[in-house]
């Protein structure tokens, strides 16, 4: 770390609560950098913009925003190669084109005027010279040279666009330093492992895993958005090979990611076996939707001669699950639809039930009138269906007056019925939300227990905070009742117990906080041998014991 | 406990084991495979970019000659216009209709053609204009002019199919009425076509609407 630059911001050292800034701490908005404004100008620069060891300065951004411009030229460089895409836009493109230069001629000239603060250039004679002839600055010079080239240079069109392909190595400028710290990582582990960590969650993962992840979820929007854009006849009739390279990429990214996952999952805990753990992984859903990503092509190109696939494309939109895996909400909802799976059932059964029954009366009824309409009890299961669902199309409707009697009663059960599943639903997830909102402040208790916040904690803190989506004033109002549950106890402890017994409110405190500490050394100790000296040796009696176990369970 | 931890991690790995080798060699395969599943794939897209571009020749021909062919010394004189259909020539009957070949030709080549009809024209223009040597890019044969595209007949793929397209009254629940130009077909007036082709699975692509 740049010493003149002052101190890391808080989260990365030990801190105690009462000094703790919540927005540093969940990483919102760190606390104030500590940057001189006394340095002189090109390490002051230097400190703000490029010093990637000050938490708080703008290097992380300018990084991101960057590497989203080198996406985008990515993108817009594919997009030009298309003249239906480049010839009305045109314009567009060359002012894209001519911002995207000014930035990264910006970014290339401060890197160089920098160069001397930088830790990789400063020990040589020329810190310039030493970064202009540095990998990274070549492939910087590259990305943005042809176009000031072609200004000096009579150069031909297609040339020029190959030229400017070059700014496609600017990609490595993210992917080179994520690779070295995977390298690290994974030193000396097997290719398999290499495999895992990269497909997997785990430690060794690293920020190589992180845009390996971006990288499919990137492909998965764009091939789902073709595939919605297929079916615009005025798109498809101007982009049909390009779509067609398209997917025929997509399958080639995603099958590759396919075979990885098979291969690497032996690594993962209760996957180990070459066939039985594959096999395990192959029947999970995530794997399943993977491969149901990639199968409509292969059937499609393989059969097309025998049978008439093209219905299958549209399944080419599973693609868009691909992105629940590395979405928590999603796990969130499985596990409260799996929990709530025999209230749900029953919920459905009795709709089902019920639209049996109905749609056996509105048959009844109404068959002699309007033998048309409702012709047979599958035709009036669909009119008990839309009616109890309140959709009400019109195209089929009683005549008689019991059917119209009957679907008034079927009007009204129906807004109970089909909102009960919605409800419980509803209900399961505050209750599933609620549940580990609770255990982020049994987690922040054990915590803040210690009266301070390591980094390794403050990185937890973070972490849930941002799954469970907490604000600020949560995380603050649950930080306030942990203090004042510290509190309480550390008064409780200095009492003694005929004062405590005193006042019913501190009895209550102190019973809670006994009972806890019994959970706690329940949670802790074996319960085997627990139970050998307890019960074994006749250490509890028969009461104590029972009282145990109830406090256990 | 994350099974990939309590892998032996070895400090000095270089060699590939079989496993190692054996993925790469099966990843270099599938690759192989999506390749050239994909290269089959964009061979096929591009039949279907020449079929249309065998349709945009007609639309464009329809659209230059439609004024032209109503002039006193139009040259083409089978596809000229200002003629009133007679009976016997003119508008579709159903029995023209239905004269249609089963396997959906509009304009057999066997025709007699008959003047200032579809069938007459077309016979002209495959015969002593660039449309010679159109090619469909499917079969390499010159292409077909077919009633209508059908996806279980796979036989009219990269074939043609010429609508005529009616407007109705202003008001009416349906704005046109479509229907194939026949060999039989009138042309002596001015005609709304539809221009669509067969793609690789047979199904329709509409390429364009002109006027004739």
């Amino acid at each position: 770390m740049d010493t003149q630059a002052g101190p890391p911001a808080p989260t990365q050292k030990t801190m105690a609560i009462k000094d703790i800034d919540i927005k540093s701490l969940i990483g919102q908005d760190p606390k104030k950098v500590n940057i001189s404004a006394d340095l002189p100008m090109r390490k002051w620069l230097y400190a703000w913009l490029l010093d990637p060891h000050i938490v708080g300065n703008h290097q992380k951004a300018i990084d991101k925003w960057i590497g989203l411009l080198i996406v985008a030229n990515l993108l817009a460089l594919i997009l030009e190669q298309v003249p239906g895409i480049l010839e009305p836009n045109a314009r567009w493109f060359h002012f894209f084109d001519l911002f995207s230069i000014g930035v990264f001629t910006i970014e290339y000239v401060l890197r160089l005027y920098l160069a001397p603060e930088d830790e990789e250039f400063k020990a040589s004679k020329n810190a310039r010279l030493a970064y202009f002839r540095s990998p990274y600055a070549i492939i910087d010079f590259l990305a943005v040279a042809p176009f000031y080239l072609q200004a000096l240079l009579p150069m031909d069109l297609r040339v020029l666009r190959l030229l400017r392909l070059l700014r496609i190595l600017k990609i490595f400028r993210i992917l080179i330093p994520a690779y070295r710290a995977f390298a690290i990582k994974n030193e000396g582990r097997s290719f398999r492992q290499k495999i895992h960590a990269l497909v997997f969650n785990s430690e060794y993962g690293g920020k190589l895993r992180e845009l390996f992840e971006s990288f499919i979820a990137i492909w998965v929007l764009i091939s789902v958005m073709a595939v919605i854009l297929e079916s615009v006849h005025s798109i498809s009739y101007l982009l049909n090979v390009e779509f067609v390279i398209l997917d025929s990429v997509a399958v080639a990214i995603f099958t590759i990611e396919y075979c990885m996952r098979m291969y690497a999952c032996v690594e993962e805990p209760g996957f180990e076996g070459a066939v039985s753990g594959r096999w395990k992984q192959g029947k999970s859903p995530s794997t399943v939707i993977d491969l149901l990503a990639i199968l409509p092509f292969f059937l499609e190109v393989l059969l097309h001669h025998l049978i008439d696939l093209r219905f299958l494309r549209v399944f080419r939109l599973i693609r868009l699950l691909k992105l629940t895996r590395s979405n928590d909400a999603t796990a969130t909802l499985t596990k409260v639809i799996a929990r709530e799976w025999p209230v749900i059932a029953a919920a459905g059964f009795i709709m089902v039930l019920l639209v049996v029954l109905t749609a056996s009366l509105g048959y009844l009824f109404e068959h002699e009138v309007q033998p048309d309409k409702f012709e047979n009890i599958p035709t009036a299961i669909y009119w008990a269906v839309i009616t109890l669902a309140s959709v009400g199309y019109g195209d089929i409707s009683p005549m008689t007056s019991a059917g119209r009697s009957m679907t008034v009663v079927l009007a009204f059960i129906g807004i109970g019925i089909f909102a009960i599943p919605a409800a419980l639903l509803s209900s399961a997830f505050s209750d599933e939300l609620h549940k580990e909102r609770e255990e982020l402040k049994k987690n922040l208790y054990d915590i803040l227990k210690d009266g301070v916040i390591d980094p390794e904690e403050a990185q937890i803190i973070r972490h849930e905070a941002r799954r469970l989506h907490l604000s600020e004033g949560e995380i603050a109002s649950l930080i306030q009742l942990v203090e004042h549950d510290l509190d309480k106890e550390s008064q409780l402890k200095s009492l003694p117990i005929h004062t405590i017994a005193e006042k019913p409110e501190l009895a209550v405190e102190h019973y809670k906080s006994l009972l806890s500490q019994i959970r706690q050394l329940a949670m802790l100790t074996d319960p085997v041998a627990f139970d050998a000296v307890a019960i074994g040796k006749d250490r509890l009696s028969a009461s104590e014991a029972a009282l145990w176990e109830r406090i256990k369970a | 406990m994350d099974a990939s931890n309590k892998a032996p991690v070895s400090a000095n790995r270089s060699a590939w084991t079989q496993g190692e080798l054996g993925f790469l060699v099966f990843m270099a395969l599938v690759l192989g495979l999506v390749t050239w599943l994909g290269v089959m794939s964009y061979q096929q897209a591009m039949k279907t970019e020449g079929t249309k571009r065998n349709g945009e020749q007609w639309a464009a021909w329809f659209a230059q000659e439609s004024a032209k062919r109503f002039e006193p010394a139009y040259p083409l004189e089978a596809c000229a216009g200002g003629f009133k259909a007679t009976p016997e020539q003119g508008t579709p009957t159903q029995t023209n209709a239905l004269a249609a070949p089963s396997n959906s030709e509009a304009a057999p080549a066997s025709a007699t053609p008959r003047t200032h009809t579809w069938g007459a024209c077309l016979s002209w223009l495959s015969t002593q204009t660039e449309f010679k040597d159109m090619r469909n890019p499917f079969t390499g044969k010159p292409p077909r002019f077919v009633t209508a595209c059908n996806p279980s007949d796979y036989s009219l793929i990269g074939s043609i199919a010429i609508d005529k397209v009616k407007p109705n009254p202003p008001g009416s629940a349906i704005a046109a009425v479509t229907s194939p130009l026949l060999a039989t077909d009138a042309i002596g007036e001015k005609l709304q076509l539809k221009i669509t082709v067969c793609d690789k699975g047979s199904y329709p692509v509409k390429v364009a609407e002109t006027e004739f």
